[in-house]
This record gives structure tokens, sequence and C-alpha cells, in this order.
């Protein structure tokens, strides 16, 4: 007997939703190959807005529903990672027609296997049960492998997608080791079940336990386990970057927050992963961003400072597990949502000034923006700044909630480091203004490289709702701060 | 010593000799017949487990399919002899050296795990009961997993076209 | 009936307006709306104040204004809430009073630049974050606009970005900023910790609230220090204090009005005027008030001593206004807080009207800079030469101008200050003789500048030329406020009793002190200017004129010529050569100090860069390691 339901059909509705899509994009490219280019924008953006729109829903209805004897959890906290992933993949897809229409590359299959991997990041953050976990994990994972290297003819992608598959298998090992050792230890594959395994088989247990953090951290992109982000990050066609800048880098944390939280928990007999995490993340922040300083390509830069913001992310969440307060975890969530308008930003101007034969990605390429092209400079200067952490931008609060947190809970040095870190950021962040209103081709001795050939509607809508997010939910952090405390008192109350 | 252990001893010598081999090899073809060794060898772990379907899976799957569309791979993308390509001294020791410090954490930690003791042993036909459980527990767990390898499909079958096509539709 | 939200509005809808719509209108309505708004603002907190004055018990003067619920951190909600109480009424009419004027003055020293509306539009960016800094009650507002005005800062120093230098000049502000600002938010963070609020109105209540009922403190005296310290590393950032004075000098590169109205009159006062918001956190740690005391005394000697060998006028003025901030953190330092904000206004009225001066030179000379290439231009800019004249007098420290008064005070609370870190006698030494300094350089600025033979190149002389009304009428305005604006203070102690409650009335000095300190100042600030002139006025003419004369006078003179040489080997050289080796100091070791530091992490990171080989292998390998450590560690 298949024991599928139609409450569990309605339950796991978000990623249903992206799933179906996914498969009628393949489909309609079958059957009718000549307009499905344009329609498959369209019907990745319908599935996108259902899912978020019902994500949303959901969230302030308070739904909390166990799906498949166990295996999926749609509760506020699983509802609110997906409608930050469908946000981000929004914001993500509308960036990208034109680029690949100039490069020939526009095809369905880059709107279905996107689809494909966003349903795997929604259920990412819902899965009860190891195994689950792990699929949900690959399905995300898969389809960006191939999305990095989709301008086939370009040999940088290719490598860029190679190295990432390659280092991306090798991670997927541990992973997958940890999760044999943890069922092991706890003989269940269930998170809830995983702490008794520490005192069942406690060597076990904890190398399991390390397995898995290292497949998160690779995902997450936390050091030693970053090498994979500058490449990946650079050779990846800009929206592809997009996608993976935002809603890949935040889908992997709905994971590893849950297992952390929920199967780890806190007590000081499991909670060893807290020290561990703790110079992972004061190591993170700090490559991160030293490596950033002497970077010339905005796409690797903002790579490194996508590590520096793991970096920052995992202090907020050290805080969260130290104070076992909503109201810290809320604040991750926010960061979460704020970096996504942020990245999505930055590298959508990126892709505005790119053209056909030559991407616009070095620092020196945006000189002179500012003369040239005021409002595009200035929406940059707010992402830039933004990503500094300049009050009263959203990505300021992003840092302040997040920081205070770990304050309170006793992390002063971790956060005097963090600090200490976001000074030296504002370095390369504020190159990028410095190229655009501080230099013009006299400098450089060579003419304005940036390319504007005409716009796109979608990019441009995707640019001005970032930058207005980031402006308006700077001052107005309010509802997006209760949504968020909504959705990590669900995962409290099933944390220990 | 009973013939279990006998037989393990020689299953995991071939596991792990197999794996050493591919590692010291330098043709790529003869790297995938040790590969074919050291795959023979988990399956017949697998045997002594008891878990006679995942033996089988394992010869059908990865010796069956996966090794010979390895060779096929090899012997379709043209003449010549495949090489490894040399890796630098230092590399080499690195790796080494990585891969042996984990592997004796982990020993260590395997090495001082109490095992519970006695394994219940499975009920009667293991092939029925992961059928049953496919299809009730970890039912959701199934589907995904064949969103998983269309993913793959359409992957592979984007390579091949953009390949073909140069990049262009 | 307070409208304190009408005092930020104007700014802010003349900015937005000329920002979206400028282009089609032409500078004559971008100006007019921008000073115009400011103007607005400066009359609404005209009303403000005056309607906070006639309130009649002093200490519920505080008016205040909730726009809207801002944000919440867990359960504690921060409004948008501005708060008028006679501090920041006081700072708003000097923003908004100096702004206005230092905008007419823009009008016309700006009006033949491609980039007019732009700046117009930074300018009055700018005046909306500085009012935000001094109305808001709740330090994260506060921190909001005090990154604001760094920005507006940055921007404007680097608005004639042709050049490549002022665009370095601006990023080296701000990065020395956010060495400020990242002990500001740590400070933050802890008060946060230990309060549990940001509002500063609400810190004081929690205070007074365990004082008046014998509770335990919310703040030991450790914690209390290092939060101060903490602070006062972001005062120190932005108010350009040892050691992170550097940029202020090379943001002169910014137009001469960005120089007047940001880098002297407002924004680097914004640390002088967060310690006196944060007076009673202070007040729990003499150690970090003293810190503070000896910071700004030692700020304000060093920098005069290198105001001293500069020829820039600009440059001269900003380390001018560097030591002009230590006397006010001297003051905040020892307690005086009404003092050191007297000093803070009459400095802006001063100090603005010096810019503006040397603005309207620069503008006459096309550009020109140098003092050495200037002189007798009195009778050229008469206008310019009279305000200036009030203007070098004021900050000389010359009875009965604005900086007379308020200094005195300053060194009057100095001499009787008890610090733990050192004697007031010490700090009143300091400070008297950085008084001198101040005295000479600026002597010897104005006689360069306006007096002696004309210097200047001679394709320049024939159009220098007196700048338009909306430049002289800012520099009359601000002289007139220079000349009174000290005497206005002291009356009847108006200002002090102004600001008495926050910092209650001021004890009187005993007079014996009182008159020693005057004399002495007053003997220092005529023994400078007389010097100065003696050296740059008198020195090159005297010997020709008298030499055609009676010949005992001839002697009278070989031997004041010989005094002359006894004082350039004994006082002249001595003096430059110190300051030579001080800007030699400030170019070679702190500038590279703080280059060493940005080299060092660049060198970090390149270094850290190796590691990403771009081979997958290697990849491996560093992730292997990384696995084995993490196994071995949580073993």
């Amino acid at each position: 007997m298949i024991s599928i339901t139609a409450a569990d059909l309605s339950g796991i509705s978000p990623a249903l939703h992206l799933a179906v899509a996914g498969i009628a994009i393949m489909l309609l490219d079958a059957l009718w190959p000549m307009r499905s280019k344009l329609l498959s924008v369209w019907i990745t953006l319908a599935a996108l807005g259902c899912s978020l729109t019902t994500s949303l829903h959901r969230l302030t209805a308070g739904v909390d529903v166990t799906l498949f004897n166990g295996a999926v959890r749609m509760d506020g906290y699983a509802h609110a990672f997906s409608a930050i992933i469908c946000l981000a993949s929004t914001l993500a897809v509308l960036s990208a027609p034109k680029y690949l229409r100039l490069r020939g590359v526009h095809l369905a299959e880059y709107y279905a296997l996107l689809l494909f991997s966003v349903c795997g990041m929604v259920l990412f953050a819902a899965a009860e049960e190891l195994i689950m976990l792990f699929l949900a994990l690959e399905t995300l994972s898969i389809p960006v492998y191939c999305l990095v290297g989709f301008t086939r003819t370009n040999v940088y992608s290719t490598e860029a997608s190679m190295k990432y598959f390659v280092i991306g298998a090798f991670a997927t090992g541990f992973l997958v080791y940890g999760i044999a050792l943890l069922y092991g230890a706890a003989g269940s594959g269930y998170l809830v079940d995983l702490r008794a395994g520490a005192a069942r088989a406690p060597g076990l247990f904890y190398a399991g336990m390390t397995l898995l953090l290292v497949g998160f951290l690779f995902k997450i992109g936390a050091v030693p386990f970053n090498m994979w982000t500058p490449d990946a990050y650079e050779g990846a066609p800009t929206p592809v970057t997009t996608f993976m800048a935002e809603a890949v880098k935040a889908a992997p944390f709905g994971g590893m927050i849950k297992v952390l939280f929920v199967g780890f928990g806190f007590d000081a007999a499991v909670g060893l992963w807290q020290p561990a995490l703790v110079v992972i993340a004061v190591l993170t922040m700090t490559v991160g961003n030293l490596t950033a300083l002497v970077q010339t390509d905005v796409k690797r830069m903002m790579g490194y400072s996508s590590i520096a913001h793991s970096g920052y992310i995992l202090v907020g969440i050290l805080a969260a597990s130290k104070l076992q307060s909503a109201d810290a975890l809320a604040a991750v969530l926010y960061y979460l949502f704020v970096y996504v308008l942020m990245n999505a930003g930055a590298f959508g101007i990126l892709i505005l000034f790119s053209h056909k034969d030559k991407d616009t990605n070095a620092v020196e390429d945006l000189t002179g923006l500012a003369r040239e092209r005021p409002w595009a400079a200035a929406l940059m200067a707010v992402y830039m700044l933004s990503l500094t952490g300049l009050p009263p931008l959203a990505g300021f609060f992003g840092k302040f909630y997040i920081f205070s947190y770990a304050v309170k809970a006793g992390y002063v040095p971790l956060v005097i480091i963090a600090i200490l870190n976001s000074v030296v950021s504002a370095y390369y962040y504020l190159k990028v203004i410095v190229a655009m209103y501080f230099r013009g081709p006299e400098d450089t001795g060579r003419a304005a490289v940036f390319h504007y050939e005409g716009y796109s509607v979608f990019l441009l809508a995707m640019l001005w709702f970032t930058a207005w997010g980031i402006l308006y939910y700077g001052i107005h952090s309010e509802p997006q701060l209760a949504l968020a405390r909504l959705a990590a008192s669900s995962l409290f109350a099933t944390a220990p | 010593m009973s013939a279990e252990k006998v037989a393990f001893f020689i299953l995991s010598g071939l596991t792990l000799g197999g794996g050493l081999a591919i590692l010291f090899s330098v043709r790529l073809m003869r790297a995938v017949v040790y590969l074919l060794v050291s795959l023979f060898g988990v399956a017949g772990l697998y045997i002594l487990l008891n878990a006679e379907f995942l033996a089988a899976l394992q010869v059908l799957i990865y010796i069956g399919g996966i090794t010979i569309l390895m060779v096929f791979g090899l012997m379709l993308t043209g003449p010549g002899q495949f090489v490894n390509p040399a890796e630098s001294r230092l590399k080499a020791v690195a790796a080494g050296v990585s891969s042996l410090t984990t592997a004796i954490v982990l020993l260590l930690i395997v090495k001082k795990t109490k095992w519970p003791a006695g394994t219940q042993a499975l009920a009667g036909d293991t092939t029925a009961e992961i059928g049953r459980l496919l299809l009730t527990d970890h039912v959701f767990a199934f589907e995904i997993a064949s969103v998983l390898l269309l993913v793959v499909l359409v992957g592979v079958a984007l390579f091949v076209r953009l390949a073909r096509d140069g990049g262009k539709p | 009936m307070f409208l304190l939200r009408y005092i930020v509005l104007p700014p802010l809808i003349a900015l937005l307006a000329n920002l979206l719509l400028g282009r089609w209108w032409g500078r004559k309505t971008t100006a007019t709306l921008a000073c115009g708004s400011v103007l607005l603002s400066f009359l609404v907190s005209l009303r403000d104040s005056y309607y906070l004055y006639m309130i009649t018990l002093p200490e519920t003067r505080v008016a205040s204004d909730v726009m809207f619920t801002w944000l919440s951190i867990g359960r504690f909600e921060i409004p948008v809430e501005f708060v008028l109480d006679p501090l920041s009424g006081a700072m708003c009419l000097i923003i908004t009073g100096v702004g206005f004027l230092i905008h007419l003055y823009s009008v016309g020293y700006m009006w033949h630049d491609p980039g007019f509306r732009r700046f117009f539009v930074y300018l009055n960016l700018f005046i909306v974050f500085m009012l935000l800094l001094v109305l808001a009650d709740n330090l994260l507002l506060l921190f909001v606009g005090w990154e604001g005005v760094g920005l507006c800062s940055y921007l404007l120093i680097g608005f004639w970005h042709a050049d490549m230098k002022n665009a370095s000049a601006g990023k080296k502000a701000f990065v020395v900023n956010r060495i400020g600002d990242l002990g500001f938010l740590i400070g933050l963070l802890l008060v946060f910790a230990a309060f549990n609020t940001l509002s500063v109105s609400e810190m004081q209540e929690i205070i007074s609230d365990a004082i008046a009922r014998h509770l335990p403190l919310p703040l030991a005296p450790l914690a209390a220090t290092v939060i101060c310290l903490c602070l006062f590393v972001g005062a120190c950032g932005k108010s350009a204090q040892i050691p992170l004075y550097v940029w202020l000098p090379d943001a002169m590169a910014g137009p001469t009005p960005v120089s007047a109205l940001i880098h002297a009159a407002t924004m680097v006062t914004a640390g002088v005027y967060m310690i006196a918001r944060l007076h009673f956190l202070y007040a729990f740690s003499p150690f970090a008030s003293g810190v503070v005391a000896v910071v700004g005394a030692a700020t304000a000697i060093y920098a005069a001593i290198i105001g001293l060998a500069q020829n820039d006028i600009k440059k001269v003025l900003a380390y001018s206004t560097v030591s002009q901030l230590g006397y006010m953190f001297l003051a905040v330092g020892v307690g005086a807080y009404t003092f050191g904000i007297f000093h803070l206004a009459t400095h802006a009225f001063f100090k603005a009207l010096l810019f503006l001066g040397s603005g309207s030179v620069i503008h006459a000379l096309s550009g020109e800079q140098d003092l050495r290439k200037m002189g007798g231009l009195c009778r050229r800019l008469p206008v310019t030469f009279w305000t200036f004249l009030a203007g070098t007098l004021a900050i000389a420290g010359v009875w009965p101008l604005a900086g007379f008064f308020s200094k005195d005070e300053i060194l009057i609370a100095a001499r009787l200050a008890e610090t733990p870190l050192i004697s007031g006698r010490a700090l009143f030494a300091v400070g008297l003789s950085a008084a001198f300094l101040t005295a000479f350089y600026m002597g010897r600025l104005f006689v360069m500048a306006f007096l002696g033979p004309c210097r200047v190149e001679a394709d320049k002389q024939h159009h220098i030329h007196e700048s338009p009304w909306t430049m002289t009428v800012p520099l009359i305005v601000l002289a007139l406020l220079s000349a009174v604006g000290g005497a206005a203070g002291v009356y009847h102690h108006s200002f002090a009793r102004w600001l008495s409650p926050l910092y209650g009335a001021p004890d009187a000095a005993p007079p014996a002190v009182e008159h020693f300190v005057m004399a002495a100042s007053l003997a220092v600030a005529f023994g400078g200017l007389a010097l100065s002139f003696l050296f740059y006025l008198q020195a090159p003419t005297l010997p020709d004129r008298l030499a055609r004369t009676a010949g005992w006078l001839y002697r009278w003179v070989a031997e004041k010529f010989y005094v002359d040489e006894l004082y350039e080997w004994i006082v002249v050289r001595p003096v430059y050569y110190v300051g030579v080796a001080g800007q030699a100091f400030d170019k070679h070791v702190v500038d590279r100090a703080v280059n060493w530091t940005g080299g060092g992490l660049k060198g970090a990171g390149f270094l850290l860069s190796f590691f990403q080989s771009g081979n997958v292998g290697t990849y491996a390998i560093w992730f292997l390691i990384g696995v084995s450590i993490l196994l071995h560690v949580m073993r």
C-alpha cells in the first residue's frame, strides 16, 4: 500500500509547485520548442510566486504539519526558509533572461534545473530525517553544478562547473559517511532521536556529527572548506552566481540549523559543536575578508565576501544556541533575508552592464559609472554600503541584531573580531564605490568598459525591488522580524 | 578461525587492495578493472552481512552498470593510452599524509567505540522488507530520489546538447 | 507644541526635490530650495528652543516627538524619537544657523561648478543626518546620523574626483572613520548588554533610579571605563583626535564650504557632543574622563605645533581645527561640559568664518592655496580682510572676541581639574602653550595672506576680485557672531544657565585663579600675535627703512637684527624644526602606520590567496586536513 495522502500533498505544496513546474517546462520544451523560452520564464515566476505566497500564508497562519510518516515537517521554520529561498530564486530568475539570450544559451532547461534545485532547498529545511536531508541536499546541489557550466562555450564556466562538481562530490562523501555513523550510533535516522546516540556510542556519534557538519560547512563555504567558492562564483554565468550567492547560500543554513538545534541540541554532553563552530566562525570571517581585500574581480571578491558573511551568520547561530532564544534565531533569519537582497542587487548591476562578448566583472570595469549611469551607480552604492554594514541600511541591522545577541550570549571577543572584520570589509566594498564615483577613464588610461545595451524589465524590477527593500526594511524591519520570530519559535518548540 | 572470518578477511583484502591498486595504477583502463575488483569485495561483504539484496544491487548496478559504462566511455573517447597525469611529489605526500591522518583518527574512533552487543537478525526476506519500507515510511524519499535522477538526466542531456551545438540552441 | 520633526524634514524634502526634479529647473531654484530649507529648519529650531526656554521649570525642559516605531530587538522597541533639550537645541541652532550661512556662501562659491546640484543634494543630506545625530534620543538612531554624516563627508571630500588625490583622501577619511566606528559600535553593544536599552533618557532614568533607591548600579566601574573608552575611540575617529586625526588634514581636498561646514563647524564636533550627551556615563569613570582630557590636551598642542610649519592656507586651518577640537575634549574630559559645548559653539563661528574667508581668498586667486604666493591682499579684498581679522583675533583669544571667553573658561576648568591621570596644572600648562602657538600660527597666516608685499603670481594678479554678495554676507554675519558670540554667552552666564538642566550650574572659580588664567591667556594671545607680526611682517622690511634714517637707530636696528637672529636660532628655528619634525612624524610614521596596517592586511590577503591555487586536488587536501583536525578536536 502506498501511503501518500491528500493531506501530505497539500502540506508539501510549496515544494510540489516547483517540481511540477519544472517537469512542465521540460514537457513544454519538448512539445513546443519555439515558444518555450519566454513561457518558461513566466511559468518559473508563477511557480515561485505560488510557493512564496503559500509559505508566507502558512507561516502567518501558524501551520505546523508532519508529513509522509515523519519524513518531512512543514512548520513555521520550514515555511520561513521556503519563503526566503523562493524570494531569492525569484530575484535570480529575474536577472537571467537577457544575459542568457545575449550569449545564445537561453534554454528552457535553465529554468527547469533551477526549479528542481529550489525544490531541494525547500525540502532541505523541512527534512526531519537523515535520508531526506541527504536527498534534498543532492537535489539542490546537482542542478547548480550543471548551471555553473551553463555557458558551455566559455572554458572558465566549464572548468568552474567541473571543479565545483568534483569537490562537491568529495564533500558529499563525508556527509554520507557522517549519516551512516550517526545512524549506527543512534539506531534511527530521525533528527529527534539522534541525541540518544551520544550515550549509546559516543565515539561514533561525535565522528558522525563532525562529518555531517563538514558537509554543511562545505555548502556554506566555511573555512577550510571554502576553496570552491571564488572559483565557482567567478566561472559561473553571472545570473547563476546570483543564484548561488543568495539562494544556494541561504538554503544550507536551513538544514544545518535544524540538525544542530533539533538533532544535536545544546547540552554540554552533545554541544561539542559549539566551540568548534566558534573557531570556524573566526577563521571564516577573517580569511574571507582578508582574501577579498586583494581581489580585482567583483565576482571573485563577492565570493570571498560571501565566505565572510557565512562567518557572521555562524556567530548568530552560536548566539542563538547559547541563549536558546527564538529572538536570537530570528536575527539570523533576518540576516539571511537581507543578505539575499544585497547580493541579488550587487550581481544584478554586473549583469546590467555585461554584454555578449565580455562580462563586466573587474572592479576597474565600473570606472566612471557614476557619470554615465548615475542611477545604476547609486543602486550599486546602496548595495555595497549595505554589505559594509552602514546604517540605516538593512545590512547594518542584520549585523547589529546578530552582534547584539552575541554580546548578550557572552561572545564578546567573537563580536569584537567580527566587528574588526566588518571594518576590514569596508575597504573592499569601498573599492567599488571609489571606482564608480571617484575615478574616470582618465585615471585608468582606458576607455569606459562597461556596456549598456538597453535594459530588461525583469532585471530593472529586480534591482529596484532589492534597493527599495534594503532601504525600507532597514528603517522598518519590524514586520520581517515578527515573521522571523514566529519561524524561530516553531523550531525551538521541537528543540530540546 | 571460522570460515566467516576467513571470508571476511579475503573480501576486505579485495576491497582495500583494489582501492590501493587504483591509486597506484598509471593507466586508466587498469584502474577501472581494479575498481571492479574492489566493488566485488564490497558485494561479498554485503552477503556476509546477510544483505543479499544489496549485494545483488551492487553487482548489477555498480559492476554491471557503472564500471562497464566507464570502460565504454574510455574506449569510445578515442585511441591512445589514458594515463594519469603526474602530480607533483609534494602534493602526493601531502595528500597521503592528510588521508592517512583522517583514516587513523577514524580508526581510533572506531576502536574506541563500544559496539552494541547483539545485532538483531533481519527477519526473513530483506528484498520484501526494503520494498515495503520504500513504499511506506520512506515513500517520500523514494519520490525525491526520482526527482534527483530526473535532474541528473536533464543535466547530462543538457551538457551533451551544449557540447554538440557549440552552445547554440 | 513643539515641531521637532519639522526641523529635520525641510532639508530632506529639498534634497529629494532637487534630486528627482532638479534637472528640470535651473540653478537658482536649486539654490533657493537648498538654502531656504535650511533657513526654515533654523527658524523652526529657533521657535522650538524659545518654547523650551519658556518652560518655567528648568529641569523639565525636554520635548520629544515620536515619529514611528522603528524596530525592535527582542522585546525592546526602538521608536524614531526626537528629543529636544537645551543641549540638542543649542546644537540644532549651530547646525542650521551656521549651515544656512555656509549654504548661502556655497551658492557663490560653487556657481560655475558642473556638479552644482549634486553638491547641494549632498550638503542638504548632511544637514539631515547631522540633525538626526543631535536630536536622537536613542543611541542607535544617533549612530545612524553618525554614519550618515561620515558618508556625506566622504562623498564631499571626493567631490572633485577628477583629482585622484581627492578620491584617496575621501577613502582615507572613510576607512579611518570606520576604525573609530568600530569602537563606537562595540561601546553601543556593551551599553545594550549593560542597560538593556539604548535610549539615553532611559539609561539616565535607570541610573538615577538606582542612585535614589540605593540599588546596585547596572554598571561596574570597570565596565563603565571600558564602555566610555570604546565610545571615545569612536569620538576620536569622528573628531580627529590622536591617533585618528590623520584623515582631517587630507580632507581639505574637498571644496572649501565643505571644510567649513563639515570639517570645522559641525561634523567633527560630533564626538564632543556625544561625550557631552553621555556625561552621566563618564561621571562613573574618572579614568576614562582623564584619558579624554589627556588625549585632548595632547592633540591640542601636537596639532598646533604641526600647524606652525604648514604653507597651505587650508592645511593650517585644518591643523588648527584638530587643535581646537583637542581643547573641547580637554574641557569635557575635566568635566567642564558646559564650556566644551561653549567652545564648540564659538569655534563653529570663527572657524567657519576663517574657512569661508580662506575660500574667498582661494576663489579670488583662482585656486591658489600656497601662503608663500599670497600677501598684500588687504586692499584688494577688503571685506574678506576685515572679517578674517575678526576671526583671527577670535581664535587667538583676544578680548573681547568669542575665542577669549570660551578658551579662558576651559583653561580655568583645566587648572582646577583633578584627574587620576595627570595634574590640572600640567593640563593648564599644555593648554596655555597651545594657546600661544595658536595665536602665533594664526598671526603668521594672517600676515602672510593679507599684509606685506604681494607675492601673487603675475598671471593671477589681474583678476583678484572681491567675492559676490552671497559669499560676503555670510562672512560678515559670522564675523559679527565671532565678535560678540563669546561675550553674549558669558553675559550673566547665559550659556551656562541654558545648559544647567543637564550639567548643573557651574561652580564659580576662585577669583585669584580666574584672574591669573585670564591674564596669562591674554598675555600669550598678544604675545603670539605680536611675535608673528614681528617675524613675518616687520623683519623683512624693517632694516631697509631704518637704515635710511639716523645712525643711532641704525645701530639699534643692527642690534635688533642681532636679537632677531638670536630669536631665529633660539625660538624660530627650534619651533620650526619641531613643527617640521611633527609633520614628518605625521607623514612618515603615522601615515605609514595607517598604510602599513592596510598593507599588512593586504599582504595577509595575498598570502591567503596562495592557498587558492585553483587546483582541485589541493582543495581536497585542505579539505581533508580540515576534516582530520575537526575529527580530532570533536573526538
